[in-house]
Order: C-alpha cells, then structure tokens, then sequence
C-alpha cells in the first residue's frame, strides 16, 4: 500500500467513524424516548470523559465534578423524550456546564456570610417586582443570537480559542499547549477578542 | 449586565462552535517533530503496534465503564396514582383528567424533586406532559429553538410561551417557590387554551 492510499484508508475510516458516531447519538436518543434506563449508562460510556473534562474545567474539584456529571445524567432523563437534540455531546454538555456553574454560584454564595446572606437575598426577592427567571432567560437568549453572530464573523482559530477559554473554561496554558501557540499570544488573542466583542455588544445596543 | 451574564450566555452558543473548539479536536502543533515522510511512517508503525499490544493486554475499558454504570439508579420513580406520586416528590399537584385526545395517563416522580404527568393517546404516543419541581430553574427540559417566544403576565405570575407559527408548544413559570412547565410538542396548543391550561395547573 502507498503512502497516500494508506492515508485515504484512514480518512475514509475517520469519515465512517464520524457516521458511526451520528447514529449511535441516534440510538441513544432512541432509548431515551423509550423510556431505557440503559439510555443512561450508554451515554455515561460514551460521553463521561467529555462532562468531566466540562465539570472539572469549571469545578476543580473531583467530587463536585464527579456529582456533577451524575446530575446531568438526572438532567438528560428529565429533557428527553421532550427533545431529539443531533448533537448529543454538546446538547448535554451545555446542560453540565450550567450545572457546574450553579454549583460555583451557590458555593460562592454560600461562603459569603454562613449562608444567611442567600437565605436574606431569596427572602428580599419577594418584595421585588418584575424581573423573575423567564424574563432574565429571555435577555439570556437575546444576548447569545448576539454573541453567537458576533463568533461567526471572526476567523476560525480566533473563534476556537475564545470559546475554549469561555465556554469550556480551559486553563490558558493547556490552549497554548494544544494550538501550538505561547501563553502570551494566547493572552493577547483573548484580550483582542474580548475588545472586538464589546465593540460589538455595544453597537448592537445590548451594552 | 454583569460578566456571569455573557458567561451564562456563552452557554448556550451554537453546537458547531462548541464541538470545534472541543478539547481534543486540535493536534498540538510542535514543529520540532514534523520530520521526514519516511520517519513519520516509522512513528505511525509504533503508535499502530503500542495500540495493538495495549489492546490485547487491557480488558476493554469502554466495557468495564458499561458494567459500572449500569449500576446507575433511575432516579424517575413510576406511579400508579397521582397522590403516590405526591407522597415521593413531598408536594401536592393538582392537574387535569385528561386532555384532547388522551386516552391513559403516565406518572412519574423524583423524591423530594419533581412529579411529571404524561397525557398519552391510545398507542402510547404523549400528547401533552405536565411537570412541577421544587425551586425556580426551568423544569421544562425543552432546549429547542422556537420561532416565537413570549412572556404573558396573569396574575402576577410571568408565563414563558414558545411556539413556532401561532401555536404554543412549551410553557413554563414558577410560583410559591416551584417551577412548573406544560409540554405540547407534538400537538401545540393555541395561546389560549395554552393559558386556561396552565391556569388548572397548581
């Protein structure tokens, strides 16, 4: 076998993979709508590595990442037969991510005055108006079509380490490592594209 | 806005971004290695024979992780009467008999979280689920994407309304400390009957 034949084998194995990997998504999504409770463990062995990655990235803590992976398998149970997501993978991450970061939240929030603070803060909220849960989700959602054009007119590495660092919370030294670039450069890029996007909030009117 | 807003947001970016971006995706660049074709020929060889030395000697992991989580206990409880279903969630939920077209009823619990009612047809398929949890994150488990979406205030409690065209598939609010969401994704109801719904809800 040629150099390039070999090479062809090896993409047209990575295409199949790639096939593969859709209808398996498929398959699980099937026996979540089937009520199987095997939906969860065949999620859990395909997917576990990837929560983790997400939980722990955000958590930092191998017990809360660990809850937290287990709670998205509670998540996926309750989301499912409602949605038939394509993308499995990131359907349900974004569901650990969100998780993890209520953990923060709460954490963070617990720690500022023994708890009572929160306690004070859920009882305040009843004496306000207005703003409730719908409506923040409602500007959470304006605010990401925003972001999410603003992503698709930067270029495509600029784009890929952005979200690296703000969606999957990664350390700037693992982007450097695994784009090939220095920490200063990754900073750098960061920072440009931080500007770029406040340029962009603010035009739009969101800022 | 504050910070956690736009990192709340990023959640929520399209799936294509986040799936190119994601941890693995990139090879790490080192050009200290990009060497000759014949040596990286030689490189592949070993990485070939390493991978089928480890995989002759390791026990299949992917199998060993299955076995482990199958362990995994359903949280979701089945029930046969609304009021066992209220005794394992630790709240009360008063919802309809039945809806259009509704031939039998599916309920289930998680303790001390959360009761879902399941309106099925005479196959089995679900014409309309109802949920209420404890707390005021969104109980609804819908993360599609809906043409139109819009907030209805009646009697002083703001309802979620998401649909395409003028019909309404999911609704979602939350009072007295718990979330509540009506599904109808299959059969989307008009606004209002979507609306009278809810109100027999509680």
């Amino acid at each position: 076998m040629t150099g390039a034949m070999f090479f062809l084998c090896i993409s047209m194995k990575g295409e199949r993979q790639m096939e593969d990997k859709k209808m398996e998504d498929k398959q699980i999504v099937d026996l979540y709508w089937a009520r199987s409770e095997s939906a969860i463990s065949e999620t859990a062995v395909k997917y576990e590595k990837y929560f983790h990655y997400i939980a722990f990235g955000i958590l930092r803590e191998e017990e809360d990442a660990k809850e937290c992976v287990n709670d998205t398998y509670l998540q996926a149970w309750k989301a499912m037969p409602v949605n038939k997501p394509e993308h499995l993978n990131t359907f349900l991450g974004k569901i650990t991510r969100n998780l993890a970061l209520n953990t923060v939240e709460s954490k963070q929030a617990q720690k500022r005055g023994s708890g009572q603070v929160v306690l004070v803060l859920e009882e305040l909220d009843e004496c306000l108006p207005g703003r409730n849960h719908v409506e923040e989700e409602v500007e959470g959602k304006l605010l990401t079509e925003a972001i999410n054009r603003f992503l698709e007119g930067i270029p495509e590495h600029s784009r890929n380490v952005f979200v690296r660092r703000y969606w999957y919370l990664s350390p700037v030294k693992e982007i450097a490592q695994e784009y090939g670039m220095g920490q200063s450069h990754v900073k750098m890029l960061l920072m440009r594209t931080r500007q770029q996007l406040k340029q962009y909030l603010e035009k739009e009117g969101m800022l | 806005m504050k910070s956690q807003d736009i990192l709340r947001a990023m959640g929520e970016i399209r799936d294509q971004f986040i799936e190119t971006a994601a941890p693995g995706k990139r090879k790490k660049r080192n050009f200290r290695y990009l060497v000759a074709g014949g040596t990286l020929a030689a490189c592949l060889l070993i990485f070939l024979s390493i991978g089928i030395i480890y995989r002759t000697a390791e026990p299949s992991q992917s199998r060993l992780g299955k076995g482990q989580n199958q362990q995994m206990a359903n949280p979701f409880i089945s029930c046969t009467t609304l009021k066992e279903a209220e005794k394992t969630a630790g709240f009360e939920l008063l919802v309809p008999d039945s809806c259009q077209g509704s031939t039998g009823q599916k309920i289930e619990a998680v303790k001390n979280q959360l009761i879902q009612v399941i309106y099925q047809d005479g196959s089995g398929k679900t014409i309309l689920m109802i949920r209420k949890a404890t707390g005021s994150e969104d109980v609804s488990g819908d993360y599609n994407t809906y043409d139109q979406e819009t907030v209805v205030k009646e009697d002083k409690v703001s309802i979620r309304l998401r649909g395409n065209t003028d019909t309404v598939s999911v609704a979602d609010w939350t009072k007295d400390g718990y979330a509540y969401a009506i599904e109808a994704q299959d059969h989307p109801l008009a606004q209002k009957e979507m609306l009278t719904l809810v109100k027999q809800v509680k």
